[in-house]
């Protein structure tokens, strides 16, 4: 009782000092490279492979050119798995697909964007909070979960740059991202014989994001 | 007339050249110090910087056991080692308060003789690192920032003696070469106070986590550093600065074996009358610890460096 009096508190100072009408609600959706990197099963390499991201924002003005950001978002990911093929005509070896790992992913991050001087660019970083929901690897002969191998949370490390376009009151932001897992993606570090035991999940992501404002624009609250 | 005119030429043109010392300065300044650079001590000021590396070295001769009887080691093999080493940092300047710098490294670490080949192979460690340089102060004389960066790194380690060890020994399917990528996390302090229009001093410290080279190990890592400097390019008409430094480190780039920390003293010397850069020869003597070998490795690093200043 007491912790919900003291929430609907903190969110009426929050509309009083006027944060919200500083503030941005909005969508992104993108494309979305992801990579496991780290121990692949011997003579496997891991490659990229590209899927799709979607969530919401929320930008709340910290100073003019500082925001702090929320962006929840469902990720569809994960990574190829090749194996390399003699070819004994030509003498040479290629890397052909072989596995494909997929990954769903809810994550949570975290950012602190930079505002440059002219509004036009934003710099991010922060950390991001991952709950990874499915992993199925299959081939051209079939489909196996393997969700138990992995962790229920990972953390990353994500850093950004947008450009801004401002259209009215609103903002289009197109997004350039990179993430760099920091916990072990698999559940099985302390077993060094295992056939993955150390995994990070990595991407690069290209996004756009459609920002409203909350609240009352500032020319209109002027007396 | 025509003297005259050269005259108020070249009085204009010095004018201007002298008008744009004082604004166009891009070298790190404190209080009328501008700061020589070290390739090994991160600096904190928030500047956009381009900044290459080259280094080669070669150690002294060591003996390298590889056989163990009841705990008495009978076969030396004595060899010695050559390391080199490439690196390029790029640092943006966002605003006045922080940066975004990324760098890559590539490490080497080779024996020159048959033994030392055999006995410690070859080894590359390529390593790209991501982070952020935050302003905490700055004073007239003092300037702190904070840093926290992500490492990655991928090593190549060719073995003879571990693939036959494997082979021989433990029966198990091996390769001659074995890749490891790890990872780690690090965040720390950097600081540069003017002492006068001459003398400068820096120093950083970098505490991190993460991977270890063996599986299932993870480990701190450190490095901590100490530069004390001379610029006479702004204050008489020597166009040269000199620093000396200490570093100690136990960065998986540099050192191989856990636990174990590298330490190196030096010398640099460089053309510091630069508005905009600074290049520099750094001469070094490095303790590293190797793998199989009791006692580190004393060698001898030289280093070319430059530093481009943008702004």
């Amino acid at each position: 009782m007491r912790t919900k009096f003291l929430n609907v508190l903190c969110l009426l100072l929050l509309v009083h000092t006027g944060l919200l009408a500083q503030s941005y609600l909005g969508i992104h959706i993108g494309v979305n490279s992801g990579k496991f990197s780290g121990d692949s099963p011997r003579n496997f390499q891991y490659a990229g492979k590209l899927q799709y991201l979607a969530g919401i924002d929320f930008y709340l003005r910290l100073k003019k050119d500082l925001f702090i950001s929320f962006s929840p978002s469902y990720i569809k990911s994960g990574s190829k798995l090749q194996y390399p093929y003699e070819n004994i005509e030509e003498e040479t070896t290629e890397y052909r697909d072989s596995i494909d790992l997929k990954l769903d992913i809810f994550s949570i991050p975290i950012y602190l964007n930079i505002i440059s001087d002219n509004d036009r660019w934003q710099f991010a970083g922060g950390f991001e909070l991952g709950f990874p929901m499915r992993l199925l690897a299959n081939n051209s002969a079939k489909e196996i979960d393997i969700t138990e191998e992995i962790n229920d949370v990972s953390v990353s490390m994500i850093f950004g740059l947008g450009y801004r376009i401002p259209i009215e009151r609103s903002y289009l932001i197109i997004n350039l991202g990179y993430s760099q897992g920091l916990t072990n993606l698999t559940n099985n570090l302390e077993d060094p014989d295992s056939y993955m035991p150390r995994i990070r999940f990595t991407s690069f992501r290209l996004s756009a994001s459609y920002l409203l404002p909350l609240g009352k624009s500032e020319n209109k609250q002027k007396p | 007339m025509k003297t005259l005119l050269t005259i108020i030429f070249v009085s204009i043109c010095h004018v201007y050249t002298m008008a744009q010392e004082e604004t166009d300065n891009n070298v790190p300044e404190l209080s009328g110090h501008y700061f020589i650079p070290v390739s090994i001590m991160p600096n904190p000021f928030i500047k956009s910087h381009f900044t290459t590396n080259l280094g080669i070295a070669q150690s002294s001769e060591f003996e390298n056991f590889i056989l163990e009887i009841d705990g008495e080691k009978i076969l030396g093999l004595k060899g010695t080692l050559i390391f080199a080493s490439l690196d390029f940092e790029y640092q943006q300047k966002i605003k006045d308060w922080i940066a975004l710098y990324i760098n890559y490294s590539l490490n080497a670490r080779l024996g020159t003789e048959l033994q030392s080949i055999l006995t410690q192979g070859v080894n590359t460690v390529g390593s790209s690192r991501i982070g952020w340089l935050i302003k905490i102060v700055e004073k007239e004389r003092f300037m702190l920032s904070g840093d926290i960066q992500v490492n990655n790194h991928s090593a190549t380690f060719i073995s003879i003696s571990q693939f036959v060890k494997d082979l021989v020994q433990d029966s198990v399917v091996t390769s001659i070469s074995r890749q490891v990528p790890i990872l780690n996390m690090n965040g720390g302090l950097r600081f540069a106070y003017a002492i006068s229009k001459t003398f400068g001093l820096q120093a950083y410290s970098d505490f991190g986590y993460g991977d270890s080279y063996k599986r299932g190990v993870s480990d701190y890592i450190y490095r901590i550093g100490l530069a004390f400097d001379a610029n006479l390019a702004f204050t008489t008409k020597v166009p040269l600065g000199f620093a000396a430094f200490f570093n100690a480190s136990a960065v998986p780039e540099n050192v191989h074996v856990a636990g174990k920390s590298a330490t190196s003293t030096g010398l640099k010397i460089s053309y510091a009358a630069g508005q905009h850069f600074n290049i520099g020869l750094e001469l070094s003597r490095v303790k590293i610890p190797i793998p199989n070998v009791e006692e580190k490795v004393i060698s001898t690093l030289a280093f070319i460096s430059s530093k481009y200043y943008f702004n």
